[in-house]
């Protein structure tokens, strides 16, 4: 592999001196020891956002910050891809993003484009699952500019024929590689398999892609796009009464209309626990296990969140020291457990490791699994762990564009204002008990979804050791 | 205290005002900058800004991979992930019992990888294998593999880990602001008295981090491909995370040597930003870092790279969708063509209106994406302006590397427009600034700066530098650089039958 190399210079004679030299230093003894320091916590001042109800019901959060000549702003919609109908999947991304790339009020889109590189400003709109985030980011001097572009980019696009087209291609084309990276093949595939056919698990496929017509973007985008179904939060550098005065003139002349949102189909907790195999010539096994959770409001989560924290989402975790650390078997091991906000969240172990360390490496995770059932976790896990959620409550108050999006999204959310401050108070509550009995209620080895995406012709255990497998043939 | 024993003086204390001739209006920029250099020459830029009470800290060394001897590529990296292994102190209990049993395992080590190495009978082999693995497990029992990382999150760290270039290697985190003392307590042993404890399983995670990002992923495998044949001498062409051969054979020993052979106060600048008293802060700094001793100024020989004669070529074959890379030697900071550099990657390659997107991606949708970089792979040496392309649907990428040829030659032919030049340009300001509003962005610049660039405040003039280029210069640097015979092309395509062939 190596080639062309050089002879490099290596003083040879520094490396003996210096290497018995420090080989003779130690830590000096009038220096404390690391887990012997304490420091008091740290005074945060809560800072809030300007809350704003326009006419037309669309909420504004703004925040003055005057240190850098910058405007940013990031507004949430009520759009997000679980409107979109299955056969038709893609059609919420579709739309948001050709808001920016389909032309806006007659004008062609490469003349928004000019205006807006030229300013060296950003204005993008995304699609998720449960929401539509539309951002714009300008210098101060510019900012009226970008927010009148904004509004008619967000409210009058032309959903040009020829760049519904562009984008369809662009899709397809990322469709058609989702195989290449195999990470990324294993994510999509494992949440498929999880949400059990809601709609927060469908993906585009060609066929969805194809089947999306311009009066689809055009209803989409009418029906859904609703002033009062959509969230703003400003923040930098501005004087809130005139950048209040600029909304109600433009955004705030937009009219609601009401919205009929489809049914959607209950999310099932339980779907069928299995293995699944993708076969891939590649040399590592992406392995993924793991089933549905609780949804973020729930009094399970904070207790939840400590035991997945010590299982393998904290810096400092089993799953990391047993199968990285000790063992040498992965670069990339841990364990989630995702904020559900509208839909129950996922709880899951992901390992990257050698195809022929696959099956010890289920049974070591698994294990794992076990163990944070049946056996308290120590007082020591459980303090470094509360006390690493409690001590980095400080950042939530580290810029001005993150407090007054939180702001908006707790709103969208309809989530309890004061949650934030109810999570910390249960985080301080509990005990190792409650760790393990949150533990033994809600990890569920018989719920498992095991996804393997590697080649069987090296694993080193069959995997129908770990339960019943069906191997998904690639289809996209 | 013994502060004012060896604590210099306070070098600087500057209020930044920057970019007076921006013409929209002029930008205050009201963070303070103070830099301090300790005795053993340990330097600390400290910027307050305003917001919550947290330090974001970027620790970083002017080693890389460049700085790595004849078959240890790789070792840089390695040793950035034994930076977290702990110190004499932290990690054990017992540092001489344990000391005593790491140097046993090493001479197992040893026995087994010569007979490995000898071609020895498999038994034989076998056996030194399980002697070695023992005696890795022993050493295992003194010792914790994870220390540093629990404390650090206890104490609410956020982003602790580490980064390993050609240049050089960082260590960053945030932390609640009067946490700086464990920060230091912790940072500055591990500079002066690092244990590498579970080496040899480290190793092994290493060798699974190389299959993840350049063996299984296309991308990572075609840009190895890609510097490996774009740079014949300079190391910029050897695998940044080594090969797999010699992450293999890698020595606990060899490892320490290339940390204590390098990684000195002196070859170190620390960068702070957020709620930081400068004056309190340096106290304490000095406290820990100005107790560790300076090392050798040991500079690597690097050779450089000769001039390209001719075009180069390679293709690789992977179970994936094609991509390419094209590349072309340039100079790099502070020579002034590298920033009339930027502009032209940024004319080329930067947002919906740059030429090649327009070009490839909207108007002949040969491709999916584009973008353009004069970063890689590293900076402190000549090195390349580089065209990725990830083309879309039946177009192969030669098809789509004539029209990237096409819109360079156009560079050359007709000056570029006032329009482009200044909306180039006011990008470029407008990115300096939200450079400055991250934390993370800012302390990265100004510890590059301070290293390879003559002082953090040359980073200041980055935008004026931009604001000087002229069109004609954009002509004669494309006439200069963007030659055939100074081009190397990396293609990925798909094997007929679709396996995946290293």
């Amino acid at each position: 592999m190596m080639n062309n190399k050089k002879s490099v210079i290596i003083l040879s004679i520094f490396f003996i001196i210096l290497f018995s030299a420090i080989s003779a230093a130690q830590t000096p003894e009038e220096w404390p020891h690391p887990e012997d320091m304490e420091f008091d916590d740290v005074e945060v001042t809560l800072r809030e956002a300007d809350k704003h109800e326009l006419e037309n019901g669309l909420t504004v959060y703004l925040i003055e910050d005057r240190e850098l000549p910058l405007v940013r702003g990031e507004a949430i919609i009520d759009a997000g891809n679980i409107y979109s109908p299955r056969e038709k999947t893609g059609l919420a991304e579709i739309t948001a993003n050709l808001l920016r790339t389909g032309g806006t009020a007659g004008q062609p889109p490469e003349e928004i484009d000019k205006e807006l590189e030229y300013l060296a400003a950003a204005v993008e709109f995304g699609a998720q699952d449960t929401m539509v985030t539309g951002s714009f980011s300008s210098l101060s001097d510019n900012k009226e500019e970008v927010i009148e572009l904004f509004n008619d980019i967000l409210r009058k696009p032309d959903f040009l024929p020829e760049k519904i087209e562009l984008r369809r291609g662009i899709m397809e084309e990322s469709i058609q590689r989702r195989a290449d990276h195999p990470v990324q093949l294993a994510v999509y595939e494992f949440i498929k398999k999880m949400a059990a056919d809601h709609p927060v698990g469908w993906f585009p496929t060609m066929e969805s892609v194809n089947n999306i017509e311009r009066e689809d973007i055009i209803n989409f985008h009418e029906r859904y796009y609703q002033p009062h179904k959509t969230s703003l939060a400003i923040t930098g550098d501005f004087d809130a009464d005139k950048m209040l005065h600029l909304l109600e003139e433009t955004l705030g002349t937009w009219e609601p209309d009401e919205v009929e949102y489809p049914e959607l189909p209950e999310f099932d907790p339980h779907p069928e626990a299995k293995v699944y195999h993708v076969q891939q010539p590649i040399q590592q096994s992406i392995i993924f296990i793991g089933h549905p959770s609780v949804k973020f409001d729930s009094t399970a989560f904070p207790p939840l969140n400590i035991a997945n924290r010590i299982l393998g989402g904290g810096d400092d975790n089993r799953l990391f020291r047993e199968l990285r650390s000790k063992r040498g078997l992965a670069y990339a091991v841990g364990s989630q457990l995702t904020q559900g906000f509208e839909f129950p969240g996922y709880f899951y172990a992901y390992i990257m490791t050698g195809a022929e360390n696959t099956g010890q490496v289920i049974e070591l995770t698994l294990s794992e699994i076990e163990k944070i059932k049946q056996k308290e976790v120590t007082e020591q896990e459980l303090t470094e762990n509360r006390q690493a959620i409690l001590n980095r409550a400080v950042y939530r108050y580290t810029s001005a564009e993150e407090i007054a999006f939180r702001q908006a999204l707790v709103d969208f959310l309809d989530l309890d204002q004061d949650y934030y401050e109810k999570y910390i108070e249960q985080i301080q509550e509990l005990d190792t008990q409650d760790i393990k009995n949150i533990a033994q209620k809600k990890l569920s080895p018989e719920q498992l979804i095991i996804m393997v995406v590697g080649d069987q012709n090296r694993f080193d255990k069959e995997l129908n050791n770990f339960g019943e497998v069906e191997n998904i043939e690639l289809e996209f | 205290m013994n502060y004012s024993r060896y604590f210099k003086k306070v070098i600087l204390l500057i209020l930044i005002l920057v970019l007076a001739s921006i013409p929209v209006r002029s930008i205050e920029l009201r963070e303070q900058v103070s830099t301090f250099t300790l005795d053993n020459g340990f330097r600390v830029i400290m910027v307050e800004k305003q917001g919550a009470p947290v330090i974001h800290f970027r620790l970083m060394f002017d080693v890389g991979g460049v700085d790595e001897p004849e078959g240890l590529g790789g070792i840089a990296h390695m040793v950035e992930h034994m930076a977290f292994k702990g110190t004499t102190s932290v990690g054990t209990d017992n540092f001489k019992r344990e000391q005593e049993l790491l140097e046993k395992m090493d001479q197992a080590a040893e026995d087994y990888f010569s007979a490995r190495e000898e071609d020895m009978d498999d038994e034989e082999v076998t056996e030194l294998k399980e002697e070695f693995t023992a005696a890795q497990k022993k050493a295992q029992q003194l010792a914790d593999p994870n220390p540093l990382k629990g404390i650090f999150d206890k104490h609410g760290a956020e982003g602790y880990n580490a980064a390993t270039g050609y240049d050089h290697t960082s260590y960053f985190l945030s932390l609640p602001a009067n946490r700086l003392e464990l920060f230091s307590r912790i940072k500055a042993d591990v500079i002066e008295n690092a244990v590498f404890r579970y080496f040899y399983e480290e190793v092994d995670v290493v060798k699974e981090e190389r299959v993840q990002r350049n063996e299984d992923e296309p991308t990572g495998f075609l840009r190895e491909n890609f510097l490996q044949e774009a740079f014949v001498r300079h190391f910029y062409g050897r695998p940044l995370i080594g090969s797999m051969e010699e992450i293999d054979n890698y020595r606990r020993q060899e490892a320490l040597d290339f940390w204590n052979d390098h990684y000195h106060p002196n070859r170190a600048v620390l960068v702070m930003v957020g709620d930081v008293s400068p004056q309190e802060d340096i106290k304490i700094i000095e406290d820990y870092f100005g107790e560790i001793s300076a090392g050798p100024e040991k500079k690597t020989y690097v050779p450089f790279e000769p001039l390209q004669m001719e075009e180069r070529r390679t293709r690789v074959t992977f179970d994936a969708e094609p991509q390419m890379f094209i590349g072309y030697h340039i100079p790099t900071y502070p020579d002034q063509d590298a920033y009339v550099m930027d502009v032209v990657s940024s004319v080329l390659g930067t947002g919906r209106t740059s030429r090649l997107y327009r070009r490839l991606v909207i108007e002949e949708e040969v491709a999916a994406n584009v973008s353009t970089s004069t970063g890689i792979p590293g900076y402190r040496y000549p090195n390349l302006f580089t065209v990725h392309v990830v083309t879309k649907g039946d177009h192969n990428p030669e098809e789509v590397e004539e029209l990237v040829y096409e819109e360079i030659e156009k560079l050359k032919e007709e000056k570029i427009s006032e329009w482009e030049l200044q909306k180039v340009k006011n990008q470029v300001r407008a990115n300096y600034i939200r450079e400055l509003d991250s934390s993370s962005g800012l302390a990265y610049q100004m510890a590059f700066y301070e290293h390879f660039l003559d002082g953090w405040e040359n980073m200041k003039e980055y935008p004026d530098k931009i604001i000087s280029v002229t069109k004609e210069q954009i002509q004669q640097i494309a006439d200069e650089y963007l030659l055939e015979n100074n081009r190397t092309v990396a293609i990925l395509e798909k094997e007929e039958g679709g396996s995946n062939d290293e």
